[in-house]
């Protein structure tokens, strides 16, 4: 990697990295290497590539004996990454999607995050495909990019405004187009959960990048539209009209497929939103409630606050009532248009914040999870974290642990310890202003959330993240998090290979990018895995990481795997670069991806004891359509194995070096690293 | 009844469905969906999950879905919930089903160049071709009619098949989408089997009618142009769903008995399901009858007491039945449709006495005991059994006087006569598994012949007359 190769890339790159050096406040064009391209293609694979990269660097300049485990993710040797993909911009679907990588704040592990919408398009056609920051600024910037060049520009005008309000004064200064990412408040703070948003609504949510950003005192990156063109190698694969083409092949599949077909052909996702889920996640007793205790959901609740609802929520309101109108949203050259725009009116029909979302995850996190069923103050919740630029799957699990904490030292009448005693002490101020935390009580959602953004209160505590909270008062049975990332919405106990997923997932507790297996009980035609299943569900695990991994190499929404696989993907890819991918070749790249990944995470500190879930799901049983379920720890240990083994890791999942060798990754593991790992 | 019950009842009534079209092969092991609507609620309707397999379906296969609104269910549901959502909202339709019987299917893949199956009718405003097949079988014509075979750009889920397939729906009970199979309709799930069950059959009769060398096509256009009523000289009974499971007998041994009759038929294919017929008589007066020959494991039949005087409103069967009772010594009687030997019976009188035998033209066929058609086995088994098989054209079905040549073959050739066009009668002395094995038997006699007959026209292989045997019965 440090010879950059000359060879000719393919199409769909602009061939240029934007490094930015806060420090200095100066920044370089460098030219993209085609072993990049070859090795790690675009998205998270550039990400990993040049975030590895980077620590290695600084490992090299001596200033640390490992870098990877001592730089905290609040440092200014810390890095920020944001990669696109050759689709993207392109016609390919949804090649809107842009991944960014950093140390997490959050975790102290592999920092990893993606998001749709706009800005990524703009920010491709300014001439780079990527931009890597380092440093740290003196004084709170911004980043203005036009067309291959960048600006940096005084942010002391923006740095006390939320993360909606920079948007629209960014706006305002430089035009209805140019397309924005902010961070909030909670990213100012350095929340550890802070997150980066793009557009009003969408955001590099989990790990902690806004926090990072904050660190760094990087409060925005506007990008004035660029006119630079993509060239693809194959126009005609873009045909839609063309029977041949690749397009016409996705755009059949789309156009056919339940989730992704349109709203007069009563498509899910475009009818009602990622929230058109959430109805059937119930029926099959996934839907987590009460920091995860059960999925125990009286149905008439959830129909309240699923798709359904929201749909029809301004139709079905009675006068008197709050109200919730939506409006169909659509991500750049998205055909399956999910997104919701989304106004509340107070009950005299007065507007009282509008914004995007909710999405399914947000409504869970925020809603179901904590027993709450009130709709529009779910949506007003969803709002707040957006303008404070936090993380709503985290903000909503560590609000859902802080109940639990509380109702369970509350009602243990003798022996608290030290720690709950400190606890009580801290939620004194709480507890008098808004009452006993607790699950069941919308009224509390908004004033925590705010608590939470401003870091004031027991906000001050709850900012750390459930599992340091937890910790703080001796309770970390309450934390619902893998590697300390909070889980979402799916419960391990009724989808064994979600469970696995989530363990496996190098960020952290997530169900997208270790896999998203949930549905495959329910609606995944003849590929329907059982959710108790145990032999076997290790491949099926590593089969959708490596699936959804690609979607981030290749920079394309996850939902298109609804309808299309992998093989109709690479026929995409391969119209735009000219390539010869197919499902096995991109699959290879993401193995690759996931493996240094796991260096990563390895060198940071991490072992396999962090592959397991809270031991709530070990021990708690619920009650499942064909009975109690529960996870086996035996036997999860046991797929463990078989996961690592089939990624050409060892049994305790560190990637041999017979793996290294042959995923190509030798360059990038020098021998001093090689033997950190040992 | 509680929810509950309500959508057990639904899931175990496809879940037969299912099963019984999966036992003629009618979808692989993923293909097909049934919907059928709430009984209650007039918004819901319940379809297959995609991916389901029909023919194993579990609880979680069967998706309730909204006629009026998206809901999750549309997440779940067949990718052709969307047609489905719209053949129910036809008037007096309760149960709707695709699937992908093979000779119903395989038929379809004629081209306006090249008609072997199908009436081309034409191509549509956007230069599709249409066809049409119209059953040459009295059964298949009674109950089903002419169905439409039509090209589609996007012949797999897509908006072309929801706008135009409720329309053909709405004339017929079938509709074919040419090489992916039918669609059908019914006021019942029971309907969509038998409608679909005795198209499939009239399918496969057609396609080994053809395979003999005979042009159906030209069959097909007397029948149409003429109308199945006029075509024909009797007519075909249809399956009664206002009688579902009429019983005038409560005896288990004789319910055992029917039932197992009818299953093993259905299983086996002897018979499609509503056709035909099976009686055992039980006194000098009385037959315990049944009005149809075959029904698949789960589903209930009718079986009713009846007298062997003949009765006005008896329908062609019936008639038979008793003139069978009333002029010979059998007991029990079977009247099946395999479409093998019907199409061999047909071959064998068209090679005779010319195609207008099979344009119900009234023929000069002499019946007597020197000289009459009949259907000689190839295979040792039958030759051993049935050394012959009556054959007679269908005009005799007319005749219910004690010169019927039916009742002779019946004498002649151990309770076995094939009626070109109609099916087989088949007797017995004592049980209904006595005329049961006469009707199997049949079933082969007619296979193996059309398949030694197209192996020689397609391989040059000996032809069916080096097999049968050298000398007369008559």
């Amino acid at each position: 990697m440090a010879d950059a190769k000359k060879r000719k890339l393919p199409n769909g790159y602009m061939g240029k990295i934007l490094k930015v050096d806060l420090t200095h406040l100066q920044f370089h064009a460098e030219p993209l290497d085609s072993r990049l391209t070859e090795l790690f293609f675009g998205g998270r694979g550039f990400g990993i590539a040049m975030l590895f990269e980077h620590f290695l660097g600084l490992q090299r300049q001596g200033k640390y004996k490992n870098a990877f485990a001592e730089v905290d993710g609040l440092s200014e040797d810390n890095v920020i990454i944001i990669s696109t993909s050759p689709g993207t911009a392109t016609r390919m679907p949804t090649s809107g999607r842009v991944h960014m990588n950093f140390k997490s704040p959050l975790t102290s592990y592999y920092g990893s995050t993606n998001t749709g919408g706009r800005w990524a398009v703009d920010f491709k056609r300014t001439g780079f495909d990527a931009v890597v920051i380092t440093g740290k600024a003196e004084k709170p910037v911004y980043l203005l990019i036009t067309n291959e060049s960048i600006e940096f520009v005084d942010g002391s005008a923006i740095f006390e405004l939320d993360a909606v309000q920079k948007r629209e004064r960014l706006k305002e200064l430089y035009g209805p187009k140019t397309a924005v990412l902010t961070i909030g408040q909670a990213g100012k703070n350095l929340v550890p959960f802070a997150s980066v948003m793009s557009d009003i609504g969408k955001a590099f949510g989990r790990t902690g990048g806004g926090a990072v950003w904050g660190s760094k005192n990087l409060q925005a990156i506007a990008v004035v539209a660029g006119e630079k063109k993509i060239e693809v190698a194959e126009p005609e694969g873009f045909d839609s009209k063309n029977p041949d083409s690749a397009m016409y092949h996705a755009r059949l599949k789309i156009d056919l497929g339940k989730f992704t077909k349109r709203e007069n052909a009563f498509g899910i996702l475009s009818s009602m939103g990622s929230l058109g889920i959430m109805g059937m996640i119930n029926s099959y007793k996934q839907l987590i409630r009460n920091n995860m205790k059960d999925t125990g959901h009286n149905i008439d609740d959830v129909r309240k606050i699923d798709g359904e609802a929201l749909r029809n929520h301004s139709k079905n309101a009675k006068p008197g009532e709050k109200k919730v109108v939506v409006k169909k949203g659509v991500c750049f050259n998205c055909p399956i248009a999910c997104k919701r725009n989304t106004a509340v009116f107070d009950e005299n029909g007065q507007l009282i914040e509008k914004g995007e979302g909710p999405e399914f995850e947000n409504t869970v996190m925020l809603g179901a999870n904590l027993s709450i069923y009130d709709l529009p103050t779910i949506v007003l919740a969803n709002y707040l974290c957006n303008r404070y630029g936090l993380d709503t799957i985290t903000t909503g699990s560590t609000i859902a642990c802080f109940f639990e904490l509380y109702e369970y030292v509350n009602s243990k009448e003798q022996q608290l310890t030290i720690q709950e005693k400190q606890f009580l002490d801290d939620v004194k101020d709480f507890v008098q202003k808004h009452g006993n935390p607790g699950f069941g009580k919308p009224e509390l959602l908004i004033p925590v959330i705010h608590l939470i953004g401003k870091s004031e209160g027991i906000g001050k505590y709850l900012v750390m993240g459930s599992y340091k909270f937890c910790e703080r008062y001796g309770h970390k049975e309450f934390s619902m998090t893998i590697k300390r990332l909070e889980l979402p919405a799916y419960d391990p106990r009724t989808t064994f290979s979600q469970a696995l997923s989530y363990e496996m997932s190098n960020r952290g507790g997530c169900h997208l990018e270790g896999g998203y297996t949930a549905p495959y009980a329910y609606c995944a035609g003849y590929a329907e895995w059982p959710g108790n299943r145990v032999e076997g569900t290790a491949l099926i695990a590593k089969n959708a990481t490596l699936t959804n991994t690609t979607y981030d190499i290749i920079g394309v929404c996850a939902y298109n795997g609804f309808s299309l696989s992998l093989d109709e993907f690479a026929e995409l890819v391969n119209a735009v670069t000219g390539l010869e991918h197919n499902s096995e070749t991109l699959e290879k790249i993401a193995q690759r991806t996931l493996t240094l990944e796991r260096l990563f995470n390895i060198l940071c500190g991490l072992s396999n004891k962090d592959d397991l879930l809270p031991e709530r799901f070990y021990t708690e049983a619920i009650e499942a359509k064909d009975g109690p379920a529960k996870c086996d720890k035996e036997a999860f240990e046991s797929m463990h194995k078989t996961y690592y083994n089939s990624l050409g890791w060892d049994d305790n999942g560190k990637p041999t070096e017979d793996a290294i060798e042959k995923l190509q990754l030798t360059d990038f593991v020098p021998e001093q690293i090689k033997t950190k790992l040992k | 009844m509680s929810e509950q019950e309500k959508i057990k009842n639904i899931y175990e009534k496809l879940r037969i469905i299912g099963q019984a079209i999966a036992r003629v092969n009618g979808n692989n092991t993923h293909s097909g969906n049934l919907a059928v609507r709430d009984p209650e609620e007039r918004d819901v309707f319940y379809v297959t999950a995609t991916g389901a397999q029909c023919g194993a379906l579990v609880p979680e296969d069967i998706v309730p879905v909204h006629f009026s609104t998206v809901s999750w269910g549309d997440a779940r549901g067949s990718t052709e919930s969307t047609i489905h959502r719209k053949i129910l909202s036809l008037p007096g339709v309760n149960a709707a089903m695709h699937a992908h019987f093979l000779s119903t299917t395989g038929l379809s893949f004629d081209t306006k160049e090249k008609q072997l199956f199908l009436q081309f009718l034409g191509q549509d405003e956007k230069g599709r071709d249409k066809f049409a097949f119209h059953p040459i079988d009295a059964f298949g014509a009674f109950a089903t009619g002419q169905v439409r075979v039509d090209d589609f750009f996007q012949p797999v889920g897509s908006t072309e098949m929801e706008e135009r397939i409720p329309k053909y729906l709405a004339e017929n009970y079938i509709t074919i989408v040419k090489g992916h199979g039918p669609f059908v309709r019914g006021c019942c799930a029971e309907e969509l089997l038998y409608r679909a069950g005795v198209l499939e059959s009239s399918a496969k009769l057609a396609i080994n009618l053809r395979r003999r060398g005979i042009d159906i096509v030209s069959i097909q256009k007397s029948i149409t142009s003429q109308g199945a009523g006029n075509f024909f000289p009797v007519k075909a009974h249809q399956l009664d769903f206002n009688s579902a499971g009429e019983k005038q007998v409560q005896d288990p041994t004789v319910l055992f008995d029917f039932k197992q009759r009818l299953n093993y038929n259905y299983d086996n294919e002897i018979s499609a399901y509503g056709t035909g017929s099976m009686s055992q008589k039980i006194s000098a007066e009385q037959m315990i009858y049944c009005p149809t020959s075959a029904v698949p494991e789960g589903l209930d039949f009718q079986l009713y007491r009846k007298t062997i005087e003949f009765e006005d409103g008896d329908s062609t069967d019936l008639k038979i039945h008793k003139s069978i009772y009333r002029n010979t010594q059998q007991n029990t009687c079977m009247i099946t449709t395999n479409p093998v030997i019907t199409a061999e019976a047909m071959a064998l009188l068209a090679e005779q006495f010319g195609i207008d035998v099979l344009l119900c033209k009234k023929t000069d066929i002499k019946y007597s005991d020197k000289s009459h058609p009949s259907i000689v086995p190839i295979d040792a088994e039958a030759k051993y059994l049935n050394p012959r098989l009556g054959l007679v054209d269908i005009h005799q079905l007319t005749n219910m006087t004690a010169d019927n040549p039916i009742l002779n073959m019946l004498r002649w050739y151990k309770g076995c006569c094939v009626v070109a066009g109609y099916g087989v009668i088949s007797t017995g002395k004592t049980t209904l598994e006595q005329a049961a094995h006469n009707a199997s038997s049949a079933e082969r006699i007619g296979r193996f012949r059309i398949e030694t007959y197209i192996n020689e026209k397609l391989l040059g292989g000996s032809g069916v007359k080096v097999f049968e045997p050298k000398r007369e019965k008559v």
